[in-house]
């Protein structure tokens, strides 16, 4: 089961991310204790799925370039902006089959260590997330690919971040981009305009508990922890526990 | 009099090596969206957007290539420039009335490019924020090697609900040489001639009026 170390900073990070200039969509860094870290005042890890767009060019697959990176300005979250001549590097540390990073050079990142140039201080940049459907090792019952980073200055010697996931999916995300979808969870997984026991069964398929990224295994509901978050999600923490349950109840009967 | 026109001399010396200054420091940040007061789409930089030099790439795209500048949504309002932030229901896309040949713009999956007349995009709502991929590909027929500029013209339209009038057209320019942008020393150096000129300048002048130089 996943956990989730940046969630209890998520409603902080929704908060912050609107009250100032910067893409609260983009994964801010700066300096915490002469660390490379990540802002909570922007997207933070492991609190979401990124949705992947299909792509038949020269790439066959799934891909897109959010989220993206930018520099913290002053001190947001408890993390400070960076000072000083700082090259921050995006390093792979691990990928789930079929899942690449492309940077703006168009080179490919696959394999631990691999890195990518970000930026100095002013850093503000998105690279390509990709997911290869004619790689050898994509799985076609996956939805959700999870690639494992760090961040590293090579410029002034700050410590290297914190390993950090990013979790992508194939699968359409409420709330994102293409089509624009509903952003808050409805109940309603099958979408049959009615909150009813055909979608609590389905609500029983997802339910996790706290804390635990569903894995359902029912072919006849789903198989995908999208799904499951995009109908029953209420507080968008990643997991389907009773809370949510608590939210689906009260939406029952109705829609 | 002989004082003043010294001075003149002088601050218009200074005045030149100052605007030299601001005019080198190209920025590289992204293209902020609003819309004007009487609901019409606007963007910064208008007409031409900042000179953007692309970086040399080969492999997947060949060329010249860079994600910046993006689309950015303003997100303060700016009355003394007649720029707002975009209301709820705004789908804002992002067409092409022309681009120099080998010139693309892709979308952010790199799924599909603009490069003709009459292709568009979205780049999104009230909320946008939007990065592509500029490209100016080698291998495009109509790709010239001694070329150092390429443009290409936009426009926004709003097919949400909110319905803003059509941007005023706005021209993105890009190089793929280093050396086709004047630099800081490029500026440095002109200044430096400029002063020296000035220098030789006054230096006539005091000849002049002490009747050394006829």
């Amino acid at each position: 089961m996943k956990s989730h170390p940046y969630l209890a900073m998520k409603l902080v990070a929704v908060l912050a991310s609107s009250a100032y200039g910067q893409h609260g969509s983009d994964i801010w860094l700066g300096n915490q204790a002469n660390r490379v870290a990540i802002s909570p005042s922007g997207l933070m890890p492991e609190s979401t799925y990124s949705p992947l767009l299909p792509v038949d060019t020269f790439l066959q697959g799934w891909t897109n370039n959010n989220p993206g990176f930018d520099h913290v300005s002053g001190v947001q979250g408890g993390v400070a902006e960076f000072s000083g001549p700082v090259q921050i590097r995006l390093e792979v540390v691990d990928l789930d089959p079929a899942l690449y990073v492309i940077d703006n050079s168009f080179n490919v990142l696959e394999f631990p260590g691999d890195r990518t140039l970000l930026g100095g201080a002013d850093l503000h940049t998105h690279i390509t997330w990709f997911i290869d459907e004619t790689d050898p090792g994509f799985d076609a019952e996956q939805c959700v690919w999870e690639g494992r980073f760090r961040l590293v200055d090579t410029g002034t010697g700050l410590a290297p971040s914190l390993p950090f996931s990013l979790y992508f999916t194939n699968v359409p995300v409420r709330g994102g981009e293409f089509p624009p979808t509903p952003t808050a969870a409805t109940g309603d997984f099958n979408h049959d305009h009615f909150v009813d026991l055909l979608d609590q069964e389905a609500f029983a398929v997802c339910m996790a508990g706290p804390e635990s990224i569903p894995q359902p295994n029912d072919p006849e509901v789903t198989t995908c922890e999208v799904d499951c978050h995009n109908a029953f999600d209420f507080d968008d923490d990643l997991d389907v526990d009773l809370e949510d349950f608590a939210d689906f109840q009260r939406v029952s009967g109705a829609h | 009099m002989r004082t003043m026109n010294q001075a003149a001399i002088i601050f218009g010396c200074l005045a030149c090596i100052g605007n030299g200054t601001v005019r080198a420091q190209f920025h590289e940040g992204d293209i902020a969206v609003g819309r004007s007061a009487a609901g019409q789409l606007k963007v910064t930089n208008v007409p031409y957007i900042p000179l953007k030099l692309l970086n040399p790439v080969s492999g997947l795209l060949n060329g010249f290539t860079d994600g910046n500048p993006g689309f950015n949504r303003i997100n303060v309002d700016q009355p003394d420039a007649d720029f707002f932030q975009l209301q709820a229901g705004a789908q804002i896309q992002l067409h092409l009335l022309g681009a120099d040949p080998a010139l693309k713009f892709w979308r952010n999956n790199l799924s599909a490019h603009l490069s003709n007349p009459g292709d568009q995009l979205p780049l999104g709502d009230h909320q946008l924020h939007y990065h592509g991929t500029w490209h100016i590909d080698s291998t495009a027929p109509g790709y010239e090697a001694d070329q150092v500029f390429w443009e290409a013209t936009f426009v926004l339209v709003d097919a949400g609900s909110t319905a803003y009038t059509t941007s005023e057209p706005f021209t993105a320019r890009f190089a793929n040489r280093a050396n086709s942008i004047p630099t800081m020393s490029d500026w440095g150096l002109a200044a430096l001639v400029l002063i020296l000129l000035c220098a030789g300048t006054l230096t006539i002048r005091r000849a002049q009026r002490t009747g050394g130089i006829p």
